[in-house]
């Protein structure tokens, strides 16, 4: 079982923006699950992360047409769009998943959003129901 | 006569005939619409009391048709193919002729999700045309659906609605022509403010030589404002609205009186036009202008043909 | 096929209210091509509930399982060992399936995991459209290919009503007027002459109206005597 906070669900390509020389520490609480792609991600992958521990999910994929193969990050984008829903409809609130589209020199972008999805995890702490709109 | 009404004669007779359409209380009181009826009484043929129109509940037809009736006017009773099944409109029929209700519109109906009923299941037992079938059936062979006898028929004068607005615009006329050979005796049009696209219809019509198997009312709506042309011009389905009308109310100093302007123009040029046997005036919401319009129009005193 | 699409998961809840051992049965025909009962979506709601349940610090049990068929008993009976322990199936097959689960294991509580919609076909991914009315007396042949019963608004059987503008029903922008359709296929067929004719009111004895529906094909049929030798006893 995790005990991190975040999970980040990566395209192995965007991988390279989380660790630009591959042994760089990650930030504290982040755990990065990676896929050969980000068309590999589905929901009950992002439901799973959530229900083992972690506070918010982040998928990570390459920039919309910059997928090796075609149409990876789209599929995930969808997905991401039905985990949404999912939570919403379970009483969660569907911004614990969210989706980056990143290229591998964007190390900076990379960081940016671990922060802003720390403070969200921070703010909305351990799941808990009725947290949504419901 | 078929069914002896006053529209049946008038029409029969060649007379340029006038029907109305009168709006039925969302009450039980027909206090205001029997002021309506003596209001507009002797401006038209007949009145028609539509049914639920826009799948709004409201009186029924033929509790409204009776009020007209017993204020001394005729009506016309309209009738849905969206609420009733075959049984319940055929009963419908013998209990409005029974009622001494001379006229029947057989019409397909708004349908249920622009009303406030939305989540109402519709009928659509039969459409329209099947509906015809059915009560021409009733009052000429004096047989309901499936052949028992009536003991005593309803002598009714069929009407059905033609929208020649609606597409696809090269089957409207094949359209009418089914509705004819169903048993249409009288035929109310869907407003009209396109006068070439309605000329193109009734050319078509006579080549078809419709106009002589069925009389053609053609339908006129007065505008209130600019907005309701605007409204009708891009809301309501099945219409077309050209822009020199909206352009016309637009720019006029006294909306109200421009709209009547326009309807009573459209019924002079309407009245020109060969198979065109009589107007529908739709005041909808706006009752109290038929005689306005009618007399505006020239089409008053209205005959007296026994 | 049969098109259904997944009840919300918060209703899926309330109806799961008290019971922790939980089996989601999918089905791999229709439901799966209309992306709403197949594997995944056995998966992922299966997750979903599990996930709820965390966030209530509840325990649950989710078992998983996709049939071939949920509407044929022949593969119903794969289910039996998977349902020893379960104290309710959610099915997330249609309606039918969901119906046959209850018939074959009537003292475990089967609930709808979707709503049955339609009959109907992909139109292209992830969107369907309902083509047919299952009227039992079907009129395709004087229609252009196109059910005026399944897709007008008002199942008219004579032509369009007034509503039909630019090829679109008036209930919704997105709708074609069958109608519209019925006359551009029978145009193109050289067929209009079929419009001409009035078609009278329909006969809906095969249709609901009748009753439910059974329908009976005698060549397969089996016999008594038949049924017992298939069965191994004399």
């Amino acid at each position: 079982m995790s005990t991190s906070e975040i999970t980040c669900l990566c395209c192995r390509s965007a991988r390279t923006a989380l660790q630009p020389n591959g042994d760089e520490e990650l930030p504290e609480g982040v755990s990065v699950v990676e896929m050969p792609c980000s068309g590999r991600i589905d929901e009950v992958m992002m439901l799973r992360a959530l229900r083992t521990g972690s506070h918010v999910v982040m998928v990570i994929a390459c920039l919309d047409g910059n997928c090796k193969n075609r149409t990876g990050n789209y599929h995930a984008r969808r997905r991401v769009d039905e985990a949404r829903s999912l939570l919403s409809q379970l009483g969660l609130d569907p911004r614990r998943v969210a989706m980056f589209s990143l290229a591998s020199n964007q190390s900076s972008c990379w960081l940016e959003a671990v922060k802003d999805m720390r403070e969200l995890a921070d703010a909305l702490g351990p799941i808990k129901l009725m947290e949504g709109d419901r | 006569m078929r069914s002896g009404s006053n529209l049946e004669r008038v029409l029969e007779s060649g007379t340029f005939a006038v029907t109305a359409e009168i709006a039925p209380p969302k009450s039980t009181s027909t206090e205001g619409l029997r002021k309506k009826v003596q209001a507009l009484k002797g401006c038209a043929e007949a009145f028609n009391l539509t049914d639920n129109q826009t799948a709004i509940v409201r009186l029924s037809s033929m509790a409204s048709s009776v009020a007209c009736l017993q204020e001394g006017a005729e009506p016309v009773m309209q009738m849905t193919c969206r609420d009733r099944n075959r049984i319940a409109m055929q009963s419908d029929l013998l209990g409005a002729a029974s009622l001494g209700i001379r006229n029947v519109l057989c019409l397909s109906g708004d349908h249920q999700t622009f009303g406030n009923q939305k989540e109402a299941r519709n009928v659509y037992d039969i459409d329209p045309v099947q509906q015809l079938m059915v009560f021409r059936q009733m009052r000429d062979q004096g047989q309901v659906w499936g052949g028992d006898t009536i003991e005593e028929r309803p002598k009714v004068y069929l009407g059905a609605a033609a929208n020649p607005f609606a597409d696809p615009f090269e089957y409207r006329v094949a359209r009418l022509a089914k509705k004819v050979k169903a048993g249409a005796d009288f035929v109310q049009t869907q407003a009209i403010f396109d006068l070439d696209r309605f000329e193109r219809f009734m050319t078509e019509v006579r080549a078809r030589r419709l106009d002589e198997q069925v009389h053609i009312l053609a339908g006129v709506v007065p505008l209130k404002s600019a907005n309701a042309a605007r409204y009708m011009k891009t809301k309501v389905s099945g219409m077309s609205v050209p822009d020199e009308v909206v352009v016309r109310m637009k720019s006029a100093s006294d909306p109200k009186k421009e709209g009547i302007r326009i309807c009573v123009e459209t019924i002079d040029h309407l009245k020109n036009i060969p198979g065109v046997h009589g107007v529908h005036i739709m005041a909808i919401g706006w009752e109290e202008m038929v005689p306005t319009i009618a007399e505006q129009s020239g089409l008053l005193p209205r005959p007296c043909i026994p | 096929m049969i098109i259904a699409e997944r009840k919300d998961l918060g209703l899926i809840s309330k109806m799961l209210e008290g019971r922790s051992k939980v089996l989601v049965a999918g089905c791999r025909s229709c439901v799966a091509i209309c992306h709403a009962g197949g594997e995944k979506e056995v998966a992922a709601t299966a997750e979903a509930l599990r996930l709820r349940a965390a966030a209530e610090g509840r325990h649950i049990d989710v078992t998983e399982m996709t049939l071939e068929r949920q509407c044929e008993k022949e593969w119903v009976q794969e289910m039996g060992p998977h349902l020893q322990d379960r104290e309710i199936v959610l099915s997330l097959a249609c309606g039918v399936g969901a119906q046959v689960v209850q018939e074959m294991y009537p003292a475990t509580l089967v609930v709808p995991g979707l709503n049955t919609s339609n009959m109907g076909a992909p139109e292209e991914q992830g969107i369907y459209l309902e083509k047919c009315a299952g009227c039992g007396d079907c009129v395709l042949h004087l229609t252009g290919g196109i059910c005026p019963l399944a897709r007008c608004s008002k199942s008219m059987l004579n032509g369009p009503c007034g509503g039909s503008q630019n090829g679109k029903c008036e209930v919704n922008p997105d709708t074609a007027c069958a109608w519209d359709l019925i006359f551009h296929s029978l145009q193109r067929l050289g067929r209009l002459d079929l419009l001409e004719e009035n078609i009278p009111p329909k006969n809906w004895l095969p249709s609901r109206s009748g009753g439910p529906r059974r329908i009976v094909r005698p060549p397969v049929v089996q016999g008594e005597e038949e049924k017992r030798s298939r069965e191994g006893s004399p």
